[in-house]
């Protein structure tokens, strides 16, 4: 293969990686939502959600309300959490919120959870700023491909390697 | 038939079409190349590379924007948005240049005599069902003396059935399709170098 070759195929590779990926941007401009896909990890809003399960979000402009599954951020903590909101508390400003949420399979609502880290202490509510994205719908199960690949990373390697392999060497 | 050629013999499954095309587009390249003294130009190549890379770093650029920045942030939505819509424009273009002008072109190039440079662009496809090897040939001849007179062009096209150049077993019999090519281009060559 010379250079002209080798670069052609390169490009067929990144295009193809590229493609995905900007999709995905395109629709996360569109729902206004960074992570327009997510992968539930726990059981806590059975039998809503199972483990595995892949929840579509989107970020509306109207208020949050009560009856609604928001996937939110704690401050200080990375793994988001889905869960449902149970109570909501509306200030006069626009857009400011106070929200309350419970999973479904769990006895209590999430106060212990929000302050599970020190620096929360006296964290009573989550704000919109807190939420990913509002649950608009789900997939049953096919998650559970993205959830083997994060428990076995070199499976992910392998099938990403592979699938570039064979892009560059197709002519 | 010398050991040499039988090295090189090209075989091919004579009931596909698309074979038979692929291995006349590679003898039709190697001969250009090799025996009409043909410099390959890239032009086509190169510049759906350009495109195709300038697309893709629009995109790593805007994607690096948007990790070091927080997503709620309307400059990041903005800068997103310029690198996905640049990303697909690219796309598009490469597209439509494959389509609109590279066509079926499989070989440009040029040769220089005394008399001058010599462009020349040929392009090849196959109708579904028809085992014919359609030649489009197109020749800018650029004469070495300033006159505006020695600037010629001409574009001729050639369709020759699969079964002259190989023969039951599939096998390319070169010197046949060589000696055709041979005929093209100088037919070509007399159109317009009356």
């Amino acid at each position: 293969m010379n250079l002209r070759q080798i670069l052609t195929n390169s490009l067929n590779v990144l295009m193809m990686l590229f493609g995905v990926f900007m999709s995905y941007k395109a629709w996360g401009l569109y729902t206004n939502c960074e992570s327009p896909l997510v992968v539930v990890l726990s059981e806590s809003m059975e039998p809503a959600f199972a483990r595995g399960d892949i929840l579509f979000l989107s970020n509306p402009r109207k208020a949050i309300d009560i009856g609604e599954i928001c996937v939110f951020k704690i401050p200080g903590r990375e793994i988001p959490i889905v869960h449902r909101v149970i109570d909501r508390h509306d200030t006069p400003k626009e857009g400011k919120q106070l929200l309350l949420t419970k999973g479904d399979n769990n006895n209590v609502d999430d106060r212990g959870l929000y302050q599970e880290l020190y620096t929360n202490r006296g964290m009573m509510w989550i704000e919109p700023k807190d939420i990913v994205g509002r649950v608009q719908g789900f997939l049953p199960y096919l998650g559970m491909f993205t959830i083997f690949m994060t428990d076995y990373p070199l499976l992910k390697y392998a099938l990403l390697g592979g699938v570039g392999l064979i892009v560059f060497l197709y002519e | 038939m010398t050991s040499e050629s039988q090295a090189r013999a090209i075989k091919v499954d004579k009931s596909n079409l698309t074979d038979l095309k692929s291995a006349c587009d590679d003898a039709v390249k190697e001969y250009l190349e090799t025996k009409a003294g043909y410099r390959q130009s890239h032009k086509h190549t190169d510049i759906k590379l350009v495109i195709g890379y300038l697309g893709c770093a629009a995109a790593a650029a805007g994607s690096y924007y948007g990790y070091i920045h927080p997503f709620e942030l309307p400059a990041t939505k903005f800068w997103t948005f310029v690198s996905v819509a640049l990303y697909y424009l690219s796309n598009i273009l490469m597209m439509g240049y494959s389509y609109l002008v590279e066509k079926n072109t499989i070989f440009t190039g040029s040769k220089t005599t005394p008399k001058g440079t010599q462009t020349i662009a040929l392009g090849s496809s196959v109708k579904s069902y028809n085992p014919y090897y359609d030649l489009d040939l197109r020749m800018d001849f650029d004469g070495a003396s300033k006159s505006s007179k020695s600037k010629k062009s001409t574009h001729q096209q050639y369709s020759t059935a699969f079964r002259f150049w190989f023969d039951e077993d599939g096998v390319l019999a070169q010197d046949l399709f060589e000696a055709d090519m041979e005929k093209f281009l100088a037919n070509t060559e007399a159109t317009h170098l009356d």
